[in-house]
């Protein structure tokens, strides 16, 4: 009966159910979310969030509340507050703008954080959580892990400005070589750094690997910690075998007013978009207490629905039609009940509906059935 | 199969003339007709055919793994997705053009007549001058000369039209040669062929140049 249960559930429906009981077999505790927040929240922390876009309304009181665009920042003015490390997953709704900029959109999303104290152990936990969860959704997935501190660190020792620092990031990020060194000859770099900058977007690939090619390129201190902390978990992910399907990329740039360490993006084969993102993300703590960190990252569950397995087929497994006059309502209910119990869903009526797909027809006529 | 997105035109043909060479022809190509979809199964390749402006959508949402396209194209629509290489084919500049003997006047808004809206205001606005665009699809160099705009911003290869008009260049700003892009998934997923085919390309249009 269970089983026959799951099985009617849309593939996103699946997923969700898989990644509740893995979130709660690591002792990770459901976070229920209220739909609105205060809009000062969002106001304080609006380099925090994607967009700045928000839906608001006045409330009663005359509060402006808005409609949840973020979940993280909810999850972390609640945790922060009590102190300790927490460790919480949500499944909720968010309310942002959509990709093509035509409007607001109501986005499914799954996640996991971890508030408190991050230690090389959480960080591997998490990173560990975050493949599982990939792995959980589909079998043709990549894990792309980084640690924002090597190419960071390697700008911050370079004689330029915020604009200039902007343009390198972004032709890094896009791993255009090409343009990183025509902007170093702009900028008259040196040679040396002209020569690493085009190296950067090189430095891709399976995590051991590369991490050996990118520990020739260290230039400074913040460079030999990103280069410390990823060998760390390097080992854990070998020692647990792994490192298949978890790929190191120093130019997976993500937001550095957000982020400060290790990050993490997932895809998975067929999708052309992030599946999941996130890191660590100790600033954003910092906001509402003094110390300690935090690091998650969430699932992007409405990208699945791009995935043709993840498509529903047909509206119902079977279509049956019937003639009210020969087909009594117990002969009817019989056969809608075989169906059923055979775990398959199944549509009546006299007449089908232009719009209903179904996988196979069924006529009932005096007794008779015709497929 | 990898999945190629070709522009329509002189630049497509160039790049499929390269891209054969590499490995990746497709005989069906030499009878296109009307056809914008062409497959090689045994060299392992599907091209499509499409509008130049439109490389980018393909490539990003992934039913193409790389595309080319001219970087005016790519700073304008900005879409999400990797720059692997600079190809140096198409080669031309973006360019602020005027009437002959137009002076600035410092003062006041500046209208820009231009198809690279977003290219115009990024270049403008380095510069803090307050502009008016004036969005045009085609036909640019005929919004100075009859008082639509002050100046226009647009591509200029080997000038000759902007001289027919009675234009000149006021600068040029930004290089445009074509590139090759590809999606990030896909780039992910199909690393070794995508990297291999940036790289012969690459190669292809070095020794082109040390031959010249």
């Amino acid at each position: 009966m269970q089983q026959a249960l799951f099985a009617m559930l849309r593939p996103e429906e699946k997923a969700v159910l898989r990644l509740r009981r893995l979130y709660e077999q690591h002792g990770y505790q459901k976070y229920r979310m209220g739909r609105f927040e205060e809009y000062r929240l969002y106001l304080e922390h609006k380099s925090f969030l994607t967009s700045e876009n928000v839906i608001t309304f006045t409330d009663l009181d005359g509060r402006l509340m808005a409609l949840k665009p973020d979940v993280t920042l909810s999850i972390v003015k609640d945790a922060a507050a009590k102190g300790q490390t927490k460790r919480l997953y949500y499944i909720e709704n968010v309310y942002r703008p959509g990709k093509d900029g035509t409007g607001y959109r109501e986005i499914s999303q799954a996640g996991l954080e971890l508030v408190g104290e991050v230690t090389d152990h959480t960080t591997a936990e998490i990173v560990l959580l975050a493949r599982e969860s990939l792995a959980t959704i589909h079998d043709s997935f990549l894990l792309t892990i980084n640690h924002i501190g090597f190419v960071d660190g390697f700008l911050d020792g370079l004689p330029i400005g915020a604009r200039e620092r902007a343009s390198l990031r972004e032709a890094l990020s896009s791993k255009s070589s090409h343009t990183a060194c025509e902007i170093a000859r702009k900028l008259n770099l040196s040679e040396k750094d002209t020569e690493l900058l085009a190296e950067f977007p090189k430095l891709y690939g399976p995590v051991e690997e590369t991490l050996a090619k990118a520990k020739k390129l260290v230039q400074n201190e913040a460079m030999e910690e990103a280069i410390s902390a990823l060998s760390v978990l390097a080992e854990t992910l070998s020692a647990l075998q792994k490192s298949d399907r978890v790929v190191l990329d120093f130019t997976a740039l993500s937001d550095p007013a957000y982020y400060n360490g290790l990050t993490l993006t997932g895809h998975i084969a067929g999708v052309p978009y992030v599946i999941l993102s996130g890191g660590q993300y100790d600033r954003l703590i910092k906001r509402f207490r003094k110390e300690g960190g935090g690091m998650g990252f969430a699932l992007y569950l409405d990208e699945l629905t791009r995935l043709p397995g993840f498509a529903m087929p047909f509206d119902v497994d079977v279509a049956v039609l019937y003639d009210p006059s020969t087909v009594s309502p117990a002969k009817l209910a019989q056969v809608t009940q075989e169906i059923t119990e055979s775990g398959r869903s199944v549509w009546a009526g006299t007449a089908l509906p232009e719009d209903l797909s179904y996988g196979e027809r069924i006529k009932l006529e005096g007794g008779a059935e015709k497929c | 199969m990898l999945n190629i997105a070709l522009p329509k035109g002189r630049l497509g043909d160039q790049v499929y003339e390269m891209l054969a060479e590499i490995g990746y022809a497709c005989p069906e190509m030499a009878h296109a007709g009307r056809k914008l979809i062409f497959e090689s199964p045994e060299n392992n390749v599907r091209y499509m055919l499409v509008k130049p402006s439109d490389v980018g959508i393909y490539v990003e949402h992934g039913v193409a793994d790389i595309g080319i396209l001219g970087k005016d194209i790519l700073e304008e629509t900005h879409p999400n997705v990797y720059e692997l290489a600079d190809l140096g084919l198409g080669k031309c500049r973006m360019a602020v053009a005027a009437p002959r003997g137009f002076v600035e006047d410092k003062g006041r808004t500046l209208r820009v007549a231009t198809k690279f809206a977003n290219i115009a205001k990024a270049y403008y606005a380095r510069q803090n001058r307050d502009i008016e665009i004036i969005h045009l699809s085609g036909s640019i160099e005929i919004a100075p000369i009859v008082g639509l705009s002050d100046v226009i911003v647009d591509i200029v290869e080997s000038g000759s039209t902007l001289r027919e008009n009675n234009l000149v260049v006021l600068t040029e700003f930004m290089p445009i040669s074509a590139r090759l892009i590809a999606n990030k998934t896909s780039f992910l997923f199909h690393n070794e062929q995508i990297t291999a085919v940036a790289a012969a390309m690459t190669d292809r249009l070095t020794r082109k140049e040390e031959g010249r």
